[in-house]
């Protein structure tokens, strides 16, 4: 679906999130934007880590595809960089978050804001219906420590090192 | 026919046609619990012109025309006569007044069943149970009668008593009572706001941009429903049109706004999108409608669009084996939807055909082809011409022909006739215990196969039926109306065939009694009548027309070992009298 051309109404529409993400940068994230002019379909994000969180310094680069009947279906977004969470696939990058499913989603969402849900998942995370069993079992059997320790190694193990075209 | 007693349905006081009913569903009746349309006969005077009342409220279910003279004979009890008045009362009020007491039909439901069970046992044959079936059109005015019902009583919108039924899964008093504790609550939860001032419609705003495409242009015509989230027409529509088409979403489609959960009315929809997403938004309606409601269920035959009404329960499926037969004429089991299984409850039928589906295959390759080690029970094929076997997996060293040792034989196996010797008879005796089992499940099996594989058959033959009774009418002189007992003879087959079937899975389970003895006895009677009648159909043309009165006399009689037998099962699981072997 993502790969057709974007209607005159989803074009009009992603340039006036551009604008509108240039206009006032959103907190959570470093970076947030097409990949290049070319394709409007194929954005790029750079997400922060929380501050008081073990999460805390990360630098996360996720992919970003839009449907061509955006915003009336929800973009897919995967993580790119490595991270442990439970509710986010270490191998694949793949996010739970209602948000995200179409029965949930609404076209008020946009990009910027989605973003901030899937920073808010990082300080909120849902052990119960995890995609990282692993982590989500220390969480569940209330060995907090362990999950600081093993969240805080992978973020600053796999923290994205940045691109040169990317960021301030 | 049917249109006309339908005429004289309407035209009957409530308290005639309910009598009239008791005396139509009386012990002589050979037909499914619809009553079907039937003409008037002049005697006895009152009570048969009211039985076209009663048939006709019923509906569309296909006519029988046996009926008016076992409906007068069947008046002769007179207590009968009167003791079920008052169950029929409930029945007659589903049935007849359709639009306005349906609302309270439903709140009633669980007082009406009790009278329903007595229904059951006192007048249709223990095995049937009372069901109607619905159209679209049908169920379409149910739920708008529901719809309007609740709306007048709770002072709220059509569009939003519809939207808070499908939220309360029509569950009516439920609901009422909720609402009138909490109507803030109650509304919230279903999706509706407590602001119902303002008519729904579209307006054009000065300053307004829509934020999902951005636009902002002069005179952009926009809506928002109550919950004032407000977005341009062609961005409402393209969402709907998602939701719906796409989707297929219809009873739960929200505001687009964000986080809000204000449900999208049918009022704020026909407004906006076009007439067929409309015609579609509708068929989902319906389709949630019967999916919610637990008295109605779809026909499952292809491509057949009526629901059927019953209220049989989940809970009571373990006593009763509530077969409905659709307009369509698709009989099929109310509690589990699969074709009619008769006798045999949904919850044996579930683990019969699993059980099937796992095991029978196998289980004859292994009966046929193999044999167990005496010693260690593993299962052996024998796979080279000597009969001097030796266990892989013991180094047991027997005969294959008499399962005896093979160091009792002497230098040739020809000795091996020996049957009575102790060593064989012994492993033998093992052998058969281990097997006894498998012995047992293959001979349900293979009977219950055997008449699906010639209740197939059968139906061959009833294809080939019509040419037959058409050559048998050049042939023989006789005229259509006569040649119609091979038709009825052919579906007589079919029927008890599927009964037949169905009871050796029911026997499978049975344990050991008295009880079991006399269900075989009634299997054993019909088995025998089926097989015979069968045997009658196969005869060639010519001989047929010859055939006709032990054909028509066997056809009865067949149908008749079967209601005896449907009704002596049935009314021992209603009392629970059945042991099984196995717990369900």
């Amino acid at each position: 679906m993502s790969s057709s051309a974007p209607s005159s109404s989803t074009t009009q529409r992603l340039l006036r999130e551009l604008k509108d993400y240039t206009k006032s940068p959103n907190e959570a994230l470093l970076h947030l934007g097409p990949v290049d002019e070319e394709n409007l379909l194929n954005w790029e994000a750079v997400l922060k880590g929380v501050a008081g969180t073990p999460y805390e310094g990360g630098l996360w680069h996720l992919r970003i595809a839009i449907p061509s009947n955006y915003p009336l279906a929800p973009p897919t977004i995967h993580f790119a960089t490595r991270i442990s969470h439970p509710n986010i696939s270490f191998t694949t990058g793949e996010i739970c978050l209602t948000l995200l499913t179409t029965e949930h989603w609404s076209p008020v969402y946009t990009l910027s804001t989605t973003l901030t849900a899937i920073h808010q998942l990082l300080t909120d995370p849902q052990p119960d219906s995890p995609l990282n069993v692993d982590v989500a079992a220390l969480l569940r059997d209330g060995d907090v420590a362990a999950w600081e320790s093993v969240v805080r190694y992978w973020t600053g193990e796999e923290r994205w090192q940045g691109a040169t075209s990317i960021g301030r | 026919m049917s249109k006309a007693a339908e005429a004289i349905a309407d035209s009957q006081p409530p308290s005639k046609a309910k009598a009239a009913t008791k005396a139509a569903s009386g012990p002589g009746l050979a037909t499914a619990p619809l009553k079907p349309p039937r003409p008037p006969t002049p005697t006895p005077a009152t009570s048969t012109t009211e039985l076209t009342a009663r048939g006709s409220s019923v509906s569309s279910v296909s006519a029988k025309k046996d009926i008016v003279t076992s409906a007068t004979t069947s008046m002769d009890s007179d207590d009968d006569f009167m003791s079920d008045v008052s169950s029929q009362d409930d029945f007659l009020d589903t049935q007849d007044s359709d639009n306005d007491s349906l609302g309270e039909d439903f709140g009633d439901l669980d007082g009406g069943f009790s009278d329903d069970k007595d229904l059951l046992t006192q007048k249709r044959k223990p095995y049937e149970v009372e069901f109607k079936v619905l159209n679209p059109a049908d169920i379409e005015r149910e739920q708008l009668a529901q719809i309007s019902d609740v709306s007048a009583i709770l002072g709220l919108p059509p569009e939003s008593a519809a939207i808070l039924l499908r939220f309360g899964r029509w569950k009516r008093e439920k609901l009422i009572e909720s609402y009138m504790d909490h109507p803030e609550v109650t509304l919230e939860d279903a999706g509706l706001g407590t602001n119902f001032e303002g008519a729904a419609k579209l307006e054009t705003i000065p300053g307004f941009m829509c934020e999902i495409c951005c636009e902002d242009g002069e005179g952009l015509k926009s809506y928002a429903m109550r919950c004032g989230h407000r977005f341009c027409v062609d961005c409402y529509r393209h969402y709907l049109g998602q939701k719906i088409k796409e989707e297929g979403e219809a009873a739960r489609i929200e505001c687009p706004g964000e986080h809000c959960h204000r449900i999208v009315d049918s009022r704020s929809l026909d407004l906006l999108v076009t007439n067929d997403l409309k015609t579609r938004y509708r068929v989902l309606l319906t389709r949630t409608y019967v999916d919610d409601k637990e008295n109605l269920r779809w026909c499952p035959a292809p491509n057949c669009e009526y629901a059927v009404d019953c209220h049989v329960k989940n809970r009571d499926l373990r006593r009763i084996v509530p077969t409905v037969k659709c307009a369509c004429s698709h009989e099929f089991c109310f509690g589990c939807t699969l074709n009619d299984h008769q006798p045999t409850p949904c919850g044996l039928v579930k683990m019969w055909l699993q059980k099937c589906e796992d095991d029978s295959e196998t289980a004859n390759w292994i009966s046929a082809n193999t044999k167990e080690c005496p010693r260690c029970q593993s299962t052996i094929e024998k796979n080279g011409g000597c009969n001097h076997m030796t266990c892989r997996k013991c180094k047991h060293e027997f005969c294959w022909m008499c399962m005896g040792l093979w160091s009792e034989h002497g230098t040739s196996w020809y000795n091996c006739n020996r049957y009575e010797e102790k060593s064989g008879s012994d492993a033998r005796g093992a052998q058969a215990k281990s097997r006894a089992s498998l012995e047992r499940y293959l001979h349900y099996y293979n009977r219950y196969a055997n008449h699906e594989q010639s209740a197939k058959l059968d139906k061959d033959l009833y294809l080939k039926t019509e040419k037959k009774m058409t050559s048998l009418q050049s042939q023989s002189g006789l005229s259509w109306i006569e040649v119609q007992f091979l038709d009825t003879a052919s579906q007589a087959l079919q029927q008890c065939r599927q009964t037949l079937k169905w009871t050796y899975a029911f026997a499978f389970y049975l344990a050991r009694n008295n009880l079991t003895e006399i269900f075989e006895d009634n299997q054993k009677d019909l088995e025998m009548a089926v097989e015979s009648l069968s045997e009658m159909f196969e005869k060639p043309v010519p001989d047929l027309a010859n055939l006709k009165v032990d054909i028509l006399d066997k056809t009865a009689y067949c149908n008749k070992r079967r209601i005896i037998l449907l009704s002596d099962t049935a009314e021992n699981l209603k009392s629970g009298e059945w042991s099984f072997n196995v717990t369900w």
